[in-house]
C-alpha cells in the first residue's frame, strides 16, 4: 500500500472518530442522557456500517455517502442548539449517526478490496485513524464545542472534494466497527 | 457463528469494561474516554498482529484473555483499591489500561483479519457478519438484564469464541466449567471486593455490603459501617453521615426553610432521598427526578429509616432532568434542588449550565428558590467560580453560603431572594456548629466578572473538574 493510501486510511479513521463523538454530544446536550439514546446510538451506527458494508462498490455512492453524512452532522450541531428536545433534533441526530455508520461500512468493505497489502493492514491504518480522531474529539469537547463541529464538517468535505484525486477510483476508507 | 460471536462478546467487553474500570478508578469522563481509548487500542494491536500470530500464540492470548475477562469483574476493583491504599492510584490506572489494551478485545479482533487473510472478496459478508453480531448484543444491555444475568450472557460467548476459535474440546471443557464456576461465586466475590474496596480505597474500618446493583448509568452499592450506612456511586461516596448528611441540609432544608410558601418542590437526584424526605416534612409537594431508578429503588428500600419516607409522600419521575423540564414548561415550583453530583462527567457538567439553570428558573414561582452545590471550597476555585458566572447570567439574585461542617459553598438564587445575608446567618447559627461564610450577590458577581462561565458549548465546570482529579494528581 502507498503512503497515500496508509494517509487516505488513517484521515478518515480520523474524521469517523471525530463524527462518532460529536454526533453523541450532540444527541446527548439536545435529548438528554437516558440510555435509550446511548443505545440507539450503537445500534444505529452499528446497522447503517451493516447497510455500508453490503452495499455495491460505487464511487459515486460513495462520494454521496459521505457528503451526506457531512451535511446531516453539520445539520445537527446546528438543530440541536436551535432546537433541543423537539422531534426534530431527535431525527436529525439520529438520522446523522446511520448516515455516518453507512459510510464507515461502504467505505471500509471498498478499501478492502483495493488493498494491496491485505485486510488486516487497511484495518490497522484506519483505526488508528479513529483512535486519534475519537482522542482529539475528546479533548475538543472538553474545551470547545464548536471547534470540533468545525472540523468535523472541514474534514468531511475535504475528504469528499478530494475523491477523484484519490488512487482506486472509489472514495477512502472508513470503518464501521462496533465502537460506542 | 465465529465472526457474530467475537462481534458480540467485542460489544460486550466494551460495555462491562469500561463500566467496571469506572467504578475501580476514580469516575470521570477522562477515565471513560481513556478506557474506551484502550479498549480500542486493543483492536489495532489484533490487526497488526493477525498475519503474525501462530496457532500457539492464538491459543496463549485467548487463554490469559479468558482469564483476565473472567476475573474483570472482580479484579480491577481490587487491583485498584489495593494500589489507592498504597498511594498508587496513577499506577493503578496505568495497569488497568494496559491490561485493558492487551486483553480485552485483541484476541475476538484478531479472527475478522485471520479468517479473511487472503480473501478480500469475502471481507464485506464477513464484516457485516461480526458488526451483526455486535448489533445483537445491545439487546441483553438494552434489554435491561440485571448485571448478573449479563455476566452469563458474556462468560457463554467468550467461551463460544474459544471452543470455535480454538477447536479445542478439552480447552472448551474446561473454560465452560470455570466460567460457570466463576458466574456462580460472582455474588460473593463481589460483596467481598465491595468491602475490600470500601476498607482500603475509601478508609472505612469495618465495611459490609447490603446490596449492589449496576444500572445503565453507573455501579450503585450500599455499605454499612457500625451503625452507620453509605451510599456509593461508582465507589465514590454520595451520602454518608457526617459531612455528606449535612450536606443535605444545605442543600435542601435550608433553602426550603427560607421560604414562606411551600408548595411545590422539584428535587432533581434521588440519591439517598435525604434532601426528598427534608423537604417533605417542611409540607412540600415533592416531585423528585432522577435519571437513574436503581438508585432510586435502594435510596428508597435501604435508608427508610433515615429518610421515613413512605411510597406515596413524594412524586417519583424517572429520566432526565433537562428533558423532562423542557417538556413540561408550565409547571412551577417554589424550590427546586439540584442534589446532583459534581461536574465529573458531561451529562452531569451540563446540569450546571446556564441553558439548564436558565430551564430551571423558568420554572419558578416569583419568590421561588434555586439551590445548588457550586462544588467549590471558596472563590478562588476555578470550577466553582464558572459555575457561578453562569448563576449569575441567570439569576436576578443570588446569595451562597458555607457552613465549615461541609465546606462547599452553596448558592441559593430566584428572582428575589427571601433572606437578607444577615437574616441567612442567623438562621445557619442554630445548627451549623462551625464557623459560617456568606456570600452576598454583589460579592458574587464582583468575583465572577472576568470569569467565563460554564457553558453548553464551553464546559468549563467539566474541564477543571477533571483536571483537578487527575488520578495520582490529587487524593
Amino acid at each position: 500500500m502507498s503512503h497515500g493510501g496508509y494517509l487516505d486510511l488513517y484521515v478518515t479513521g480520523f474524521w469517523l472518530g471525530l463524527t462518532q463523538v460529536g454526533l453523541g454530544f450532540h444527541l446527548l446536550a439536545s435529548q438528554g442522557a437516558g440510555a435509550l439514546f446511548y443505545f440507539a446510538t450503537l445500534a444505529l451506527w452499528l446497522g447503517g456500517g451493516v447497510a455500508g458494508t453490503l452495499h455495491r462498490r460505487s464511487t459515486t455512492f460513495g462520494r454521496g455517502l459521505l457528503l451526506s453524512a457531512t451535511v446531516a452532522y453539520l445539520h445537527t450541531a446546528l438543530v440541536a442548539r436551535w432546537s433541543p428536545f423537539t422531534g426534530w433534533s431527535l431525527i436529525a441526530g439520529l438520522f446523522s449517526i446511520a448516515l455516518a455508520g453507512a459510510f464507515a461500512g461502504w467505505f471500509l468493505q471498498d478499501r478492502a478490496a483495493l488493498s494491496s497489502s491485505g485486510v488486516a493492514a487497511t484495518l490497522f491504518h484506519e483505526n488508528n485513524g479513529f483512535l486519534a480522531g475519537y482522542a482529539v474529539a475528546a479533548m475538543l469537547l472538553l474545551f470547545w464545542i464548536p471547534a470540533l463541529d468545525g472540523l468535523a464538517c472541514t474534514l468531511g468535505l475535504l475528504l469528499a472534494l478530494a475523491a477523484p484525486t484519490r488512487p482506486g477510483s472509489t472514495l477512502s476508507e472508513g470503518t464501521s466497527h462496533h465502537r460506542p | 457463528m465465529l465472526l457474530p460471536a467475537c462481534g458480540a462478546v467485542l460489544m460486550l467487553t466494551q460495555y462491562i469494561a469500561v463500566r467496571e474500570m469506572g467504578a475501580a478508578v476514580f469516575p470521570s469522563e477522562l477515565i471513560t474516554i481513556l478506557s474506551v481509548i484502550s479498549i480500542l487500542s486493543g483492536h489495532s494491536l489484533a490487526y497488526r498482529l493477525a498475519p503474525r500470530l501462530t496457532t500457539v500464540g492464538l491459543t496463549w492470548w485467548g487463554g490469559i484473555t479468558f482469564i483476565y475477562l473472567l476475573t474483570l469483574p472482580i479484579s480491577i476493583r481490587l487491583i485498584t483499591s489495593f494500589l489507592i491504599a498504597q498511594g498508587v492510584e496513577l499506577g493503578a490506572l496505568l495497569i488497568i489500561l494496559l491490561g485493558s489494551t492487551l486483553f480485552t478485545s485483541t484476541f475476538f479482533a484478531l479472527f475478522l483479519p485471520r479468517l479473511t487473510g487472503d480473501q478480500p472478496a469475502s471481507f464485506p459478508r464477513r464484516y457485516a457478519l461480526e458488526l451483526a453480531g455486535a448489533l445483537l448484543a445491545l439487546l441483553p444491555a438494552g434489554l435491561g438484564l440485571s448485571w448478573h444475568l449479563l455476566l452469563s450472557v458474556w462468560f457463554g460467548l467468550i467461551v463460544l469464541v474459544i471452543h470455535l476459535g480454538l477447536g479445542r474440546p478439552w480447552l472448551t471443557r474446561i473454560a465452560g466449567s470455570t466460567a460457570l464456576a466463576m458466574w456462580l461465586a460472582w455474588p460473593h466475590l463481589d460483596a467481598w471486593t465491595t468491602a475490600f474496596y470500601c476498607r482500603h480505597a475509601l478508609g472505612m474500618e469495618r465495611p459490609r455490603a447490603l446490596a449492589s446493583a449496576y444500572s445503565p448509568y453507573q455501579r450503585i452499592d450500599i455499605v454499612q459501617e457500625g451503625t452507620d450506612r453509605a451510599l456509593l456511586l461508582d465507589g465514590i461516596l454520595f451520602y454518608a453521615e457526617g459531612m455528606l448528611h449535612r450536606f443535605n441540609s444545605y442543600i435542601a432544608e435550608v433553602p426550603g426553610r427560607l421560604l414562606a410558601q411551600r408548595r411545590k418542590a422539584l428535587v432533581i437526584g434521588a440519591g439517598s432521598l435525604h434532601a426528598t424526605a427534608y423537604l417533605v416534612r417542611q409540607g412540600f409537594a415533592v416531585v423528585t427526578i432522577d435519571l437513574d431508578p436503581v438508585v432510586a429503588e435502594l435510596g428508597m428500600r435501604w435508608f427508610k429509616e433515615w429518610h421515613g419516607l413512605q411510597p406515596g409522600d413524594f412524586e417519583l419521575r424517572i429520566g432526565d432532568a433537562r428533558r423532562w423540564l423542557a417538556l413540561r414548561p408550565d409547571e412551577r415550583f417554589d424550590l427546586i434542588v439540584l442534589d446532583i453530583p459534581a461536574a465529573y462527567h458531561l451529562q452531569t457538567a451540563l446540569l450546571y449550565t446556564p441553558e439548564s439553570l436558565a430551564m430551571a428558573r423558568d420554572r419558578l414561582e416569583p419568590t421561588g428558590l434555586l439551590a445548588l452545590n457550586t462544588t467549590a471550597n471558596d472563590l478562588t476555585d476555578p470550577t466553582g467560580l464558572s459555575i457561578i458566572s453562569g448563576a449569575c447570567q441567570v439569576f436576578p439574585a443570588l446569595i451562597g453560603v458555607k457552613g465549615e461542617s461541609v465546606g462547599l459553598i452553596f448558592l441559593y438564587g430566584g428572582y428575589q431572594l427571601p433572606v437578607t445575608p444577615e437574616g441567612l446567618r442567623t438562621l445557619l447559627k442554630q445548627e451549623e456548629p462551625g464557623d459560617i461564610e456568606i456570600y452576598p450577590d454583589a460579592t458574587l458577581r464582583q468575583a465572577t466578572r472576568q470569569v467565563a462561565p460554564h457553558r453548553t458549548d464551553r464546559l468549563v465546570a467539566l474541564l477543571t473538574t477533571l483536571q483537578s482529579r487527575i488520578p495520582g494528581r490529587n487524593p
